[in-house]
């Protein structure tokens, strides 16, 4: 998470803080998430929301929304939202892992695709959702991409 | 005024867009949501595995089945559970229907006919409910029902009165 220091004045609505923010304005697509004003402090530290995740987050928002009341594996992973997550690369990895582990859903094809690997079943499971989330699950806090 | 929300488990205004005849008063929500087992388990009580023919070989199919999204091979999958093709939806003493949905004859859902002669159905990833008619989840992302499949009810379940599993 990147941060940002700005004088006081920087108060107001998230479309003023947008306003007062000069310099590398381009890179500014996510939402803030501050501002946080420390006690004894006379600056505003703004928290940037970090650009990847919130596109990450739109596509995958999108994609839940849009195919969470299908069966069609195929027709999930044909999503156009879902082949734009896949185009994304391994830099989007830990934002995939961290929404199956909270929401849940078919990211199976994404995370094969984007890896190249299949992962470890534990030993003796069923080949089914469960197994194959505990396994993918597994293999990211394994990569340090999960706490 | 606004209606009652359905709260299944995705915005308001996608599952209002992709079931426009469903009416908070027309179902029950019958589980949380849970994306371990879809419809096509649903309707034979398996919810440890997703049915579904993918290409992609993810899901379980039945092995004697042909692993592609036609109607022939739900078909023949639902043979292995010992359904057959029939005519109708007609809730019919002594037998357990299935009803497979399709859109330019690629099935999408599938649903179950409870003794009273409500449907329970499973929402993909979301959540199962019971419903009062085929119709409450006709539209533009399940297509209509189109394949009807019987078996003789097993006893254990002509005894419940609302059974949904």
């Amino acid at each position: 998470m990147t941060t940002r220091t700005l004088p006081r004045r920087a108060t107001g609505t998230r479309t003023q803080y947008r306003s007062v923010i000069s310099g590398n304005a381009s890179d500014i697509h996510g939402v803030f998430s501050g501002p946080a004003v420390s006690p004894d402090s006379s600056v505003v530290t703004f928290r940037r929301a970090d650009p990847l995740r919130e596109q990450f987050r739109t596509l995958a928002d999108w994609w839940h929304d849009a195919t969470d009341a299908l069966s069609s594996l195929d027709a999930k992973a044909e999503h156009p939202a879902y082949r734009r997550i896949i185009v994304l690369g391994p830099s989007v990895l830990r934002y995939i892992l961290e929404d199956l582990r909270d929401r849940g859903g078919h990211w199976f094809a994404a995370l094969e695709e984007t890896t190249g690997i299949q992962p470890q079943m534990p030993a003796g499971a069923t080949p089914n959702v469960r197994s194959e989330r505990h396994a993918w699950l597994a293999w990211g806090r394994e990569q340090g991409l999960l706490d | 005024m606004t209606n009652p929300p359905l709260n299944l488990g995705i915005s308001e205004v996608q599952a209002r867009q992709q079931w426009p005849n469903l009416r908070p008063e027309s179902f029950n929500e019958t589980s949380p949501v849970d994306d371990s087992y879809n419809c096509a388990a649903h309707v034979v009580d398996d919810s440890d595995n997703w049915w579904w023919p993918d290409q992609r070989r993810y899901h379980y199919w039945p092995s004697t089945a042909p692993r592609s999204e036609t109607l022939a091979a739900f078909e023949a999958a639902y043979a292995t559970q010992t359904y057959a093709r029939c005519d109708t939806s007609d809730l019919e003493d002594g037998f357990e229907k299935i009803a497979i949905y399709a859109i330019d004859g690629v099935p999408t859902h599938v649903a179950r006919q409870l003794v009273g002669g409500r449907w329970t159905s499973k929402l993909g990833d979301l959540k199962d409910i019971d419903h009062a008619t085929l119709d409450d989840l006709a539209g533009p992302l399940y297509g209509h029902p189109v394949l009807f499949m019987r078996r003789p009810r097993a006893q254990e379940n002509t005894q419940q009165a609302t059974g949904t599993r």
